[in-house]
């Protein structure tokens, strides 16, 4: 078997989920979906953070710059919801190109 | 063998993300999340977080995923059958898609083959690191941004409650 160095398969890992949720983001045409996208990345970022941290930096901060992130991205899950359910009862569907002001 | 499982998990968290964003069922894609969540999780255990990956599971598998369901479930039936599936794709919708698919596969070999190499280190992994030093770094070093971070989390809550409030007046 190929020797692989551990930090490359992680960090590889990070970059294809940051890529896969960026697709989500851009290609899909549900709010829902985009919102796993945007979920996606950040799971990729957090990989990315752990891994520097723990292959170069070894203080710390790292862990706890991703752990922030984990709580931030909670709250914008509530947020994001909250808002998708209101425009579904607003618009009848949650096209992201359907929503195009603000007020209706 | 540390490394087949962790090519293991790595493999199917990146097999099942790409699962929960290309399939059409809302509720698939939302469990095909919760496992890729999963994946990361392990994959954290690999690279010695564990606390980060005990609330890497606690905050996502145990709230966010249950909080989308909920949502999804309790809001409306029709929220799961909207979907692209009942209308027809369109030519321009699938050449955008095309399109931005191969652009990302692109900026993914770019990282992995340009950016990436550059960083490779054949650096043991980090001694663990004890849940104490965590936690006296916690109420030391991060105590504001702590206390920011609850309260950014309790204002998006109470927003939150507030959008999807019915209007009496």
């Amino acid at each position: 078997m190929i020797e692989i160095e551990t930090s490359y398969i992680l960090l590889l890992f990070g970059s294809a989920l940051f890529c896969i949720g960026l697709y989500a983001a851009i290609a899909r045409k549900n709010l829902i979906l985009v919102l796993i996208g945007i979920e996606l990345m950040l799971n990729g970022s957090i990989v990315n953070l752990v891994v520097f941290d723990q292959f170069f930096h070894r203080n710390q901060e790292g862990e706890f710059m991703s752990l922030f992130a984990m709580v931030l991205s909670a709250a914008s899950i509530a947020l994001a919801l909250a808002i998708i359910i209101k425009t579904f009862k607003y618009k009848g569907n949650i096209n992201p190109d359907s929503i195009t002001e603000l007020k209706n | 063998m540390f490394k087949i499982l962790l090519l293991f998990f790595v493999i199917a968290g990146i097999l099942f993300a790409i699962y929960s964003v290309t399939t059409k069922q809302l509720v698939r894609a939302i469990f095909a999340m919760f496992a890729c969540f999963f994946c990361v999780a392990a994959v954290l255990v690999f690279a010695q977080a564990e606390f980060l990956a005990v609330a890497h599971l606690m905050i996502y598998i145990g709230g966010i995923i249950v909080v989308m369901l909920f949502a999804i479930m309790l809001s409306s039936k029709n929220i799961l059958s909207n979907d692209q599936s009942k209308e027809p794709t369109s030519k321009a919708l699938k050449f955008t898609q095309l399109i931005s698919g191969l652009a990302i596969l692109l900026l993914f070999f770019g990282l992995t083959t340009l950016i990436i190499p550059t960083f490779i280190t054949s650096n043991p992994i980090q001694a663990n690191v004890e849940v104490k030093v965590l936690g006296f770094e916690m109420l030391s070093k991060y105590t504001v941004i702590i206390e920011l971070i609850s309260l950014v989390l309790l204002v998006a809550l109470i927003g939150a409650a507030l959008i999807n409030r019915k209007a009496h007046d």
